[in-house]
């Protein structure tokens, strides 16, 4: 009967009650987002980061480089000439150098220019084979959902690294293989041999020398047998400061241990993350003053209703169990529905995200954090219903009874 | 049987002790169909919240079915109240978005004596008894004055008390209306075999009670 009264009368205020149960929810959504987002997107950054011990690159920002290279996110700074390629593998301190170029897309997915080494373990063919001769490629398993290519099936790439460059008419890539879905920046990319790229962008010049039009990146200058970047591992801690070292002495390139740009871009994205909390957490402060003032005016206004349920025989402790049991429904409805509204939230953006940057984020995830959060709104909550719950449990029930 | 004995009531209002109620002896036995009368603020709400343990006296023994209320704790007076005291109000006081059922059911579920199938066919069949069966899932905002105050004595009766207390029943129905409304209360305590106490302020009633006492005469606090 008491679960019929709370049902009754929060029913019966239909508008207060949602708009507190709305307040809930925003700062726990809220919150729960902010939490899941981050947890996973830096998971994500760690996954990808991978096993390659140094990245070389052309000089500029460091993240533009791990971003770029690893992500496939932004534009690459420029190119590096290929002897810093050939003197790596035959250094006897490196265990694998791996080549990236890039400058092409097709329906704006990048073709990324690499070796068959690229391929480790964390990928495997869901068709096909990977490439072997110039201008065959593998593709990326959103890149095979979103274009439809199959194997076998035969395209022109696009200059730039978005849509809208010209064709490269003249060389066509031939699909030889569809990878697996890693959930990483790789389901979003097509990658062949770097002699493709070589190839094509050699091709390439004598169109644009017709069409008379110079764009910057490989096409800019002379292009030919250039690189973006080197993936490298080295064999021990101790080698990879020495290679780097040396590399470093370069001024036209960069080495970079990108696991390290990595934790200082996390270290931003933390700053970021603390700012989103501390706004989610006030919201959800305020959200616990609302509960409070909805409940403490729901008491006075139910003095009488309390005076009535007295006289029929109920005890103090049920009246004070009576308001308590009304706010902890109405923060559970509201933590709950922030809970799921905030996953149906991620998983949207997780769609999103996927197709376009190949970052796997899921609305399945849940992390310990958010129980906490959950069990922190629904104390808070109550607690804000207590004092309200004690006024209830005082009152003079005799002096409202008419 | 009701008896209270060398009441006194006092209340204090910013440190002044004020005596609200002063009386010796009162005495109503079983099954008998009581009126409390006189001027207002004269103790009869306080002899009901008295009887009805809502508030022990400063003073004195409240006897009720031979159960002295003063030495009970306040849970164990809210039980009793439950199980012996019926309480119908000059305001209907019933819960207007609670169906006519819900509201019937409501004091039994305080009872602790019922399964909720129990306290179902009860409400019904009391709810028949005073003519309200057709309305039963009904909320009570719905319904007309002496149709609530028909749910109200519904209500009053459900947990089959000793002791119905009406406190100015009829006051906010017409003439004709109060009469039934009247009519039906005695009805339903000689039928649970209950004793009535009504306080009233309407004459015209008062030769329907077997007696009736003038609580300005007996409180010596206001004399």
């Amino acid at each position: 009967m008491i679960f019929q009264f709370v049902k009754t009368n929060i029913l019966s205020k239909k508008l207060r009650n949602f708009l507190t149960i709305f307040s809930i929810l925003v700062s726990v959504m809220l919150i729960i987002s902010v939490e899941n987002l981050t947890s996973q997107l830096k998971s994500n950054i760690v996954e990808n980061a991978g096993t390659y011990d140094i990245l070389v690159g052309a000089p500029g920002s460091s993240t533009q480089l791990v971003l770029s290279t690893m992500f496939y996110y932004d534009a690459p700074i420029a190119n590096i000439p290929i002897s810093y390629y050939e003197s790596l593998q035959g250094d006897s301190r490196v265990v694998k150098v791996v080549p990236i170029g890039m400058g092409d897309n097709y329906n704006g997915y990048k073709i990324i220019g690499t070796s068959s080494e690229f391929f480790d373990e964390k990928y495997s063919l869901k068709e096909g084979e990977l490439f072997t001769q110039t201008g065959e490629v593998v593709i990326g398993s959103t890149v095979a959902r979103m274009t439809g290519l199959r194997i076998g099936d035969e395209f022109s790439g696009m200059h730039g690294l978005t849509e809208g460059g010209h064709t490269h008419g003249d060389f066509k890539y031939k699909v030889v293989g569809i990878l697996n879905q890693t959930r990483t920046p790789s389901d979003t990319v097509i990658y062949t041999n770097i002699e493709s790229l070589w190839e094509v962008h050699g091709l390439s010049h004598e169109e644009e020398e017709e069409h008379s039009e110079h764009e910057e990146s490989m096409h800019g200058e002379d292009t030919e047998n250039l690189i973006t970047a080197l993936l490298v591992k080295t064999t021990s801690l101790a080698n990879q400061v020495m290679v780097t070292n040396d590399l470093s002495k370069n001024n036209d390139i960069q080495a970079i241990n990108p696991a390290a740009t990595l934790r200082q871009l996390l270290v931003t994205l933390n700053a970021g993350e603390i700012i989103v909390t501390l706004v989610a957490y006030v919201s959800i402060f305020l959200s616990v003053i609302v509960l409070f003032t909805t409940m403490l005016s729901a008491s006075i206004e139910r003095r009488k209703d309390i005076s009535i349920l007295r006289a029929l025989g109920a005890n103090r402790k049920t009246v004070f169990m009576t308001i308590l049991l009304e706010t902890l429904t109405i923060a559970i409805i509201g933590a709950l529905l922030g809970f799921l509204l905030a996953h149906i939230a991620i998983g949207i953006l997780g769609n999103i995200t996927a197709v376009n940057y190949g970052i796997n984020i899921s609305g399945f995830a849940v992390q310990v954090s958010e129980i906490y959060v959950l069990i922190g709104a629904v104390i808070l909550s109550v607690l804000a219903g207590t004092i309200p719950a004690v006024m209830v449990y005082k009152t003079d029930a005799t002096r409202y009874l008419k | 049987m009701i008896k209270l004995k060398n009441i006194r009531m006092q209340y204090e209002d910013n440190g002044t002790k004020i005596e609200a109620l002063k009386l010796k002896e009162l005495q109503i036995k079983d099954e008998k169909h009581v009126a409390f009368i006189g001027s207002s603020g004269c103790g009869k709400t306080t002899l009901f919240n008295l009887i009805s343990g809502m508030i022990t006296p400063t003073e004195g023994s409240v006897e009720v079915q031979d159960v002295e209320l003063t030495s009970l704790t306040e849970q164990e007076r809210d039980l009793f109240r439950a199980n012996h005291i019926g309480y119908i109000f000059q305001d209907f006081n019933l819960f207007p978005e609670f169906t006519v059922l819900q509201n019937v059911v409501l004091p039994m579920a305080f009872s602790k004596r019922y399964t909720k199938k129990e306290m179902n066919e009860l409400a019904e069949d009391i709810l028949k008894k005073v003519g309200m069966d057709g309305k039963l899932n009904q909320k009570v905002k719905t319904l007309s004055g002496g149709e609530r105050q028909r749910v109200a004595i519904a209500r009053s009766i459900v947990n089959k008390p000793n002791v119905i207390l009406a406190d100015e029943p009829t006051g906010n129905l017409d003439y004709k209306n109060g009469a039934k409304i009247m009519e039906l209360i005695k009805q339903m305590a000689l039928d649970e075999k209950a004793t009535l106490v009504v306080i009233t302020h309407n004459n015209s009633q008062l030769d329907m009670f077997d007696e009736v006492i003038n609580i300005e005469e007996l409180n010596e606090a206001i004399k």
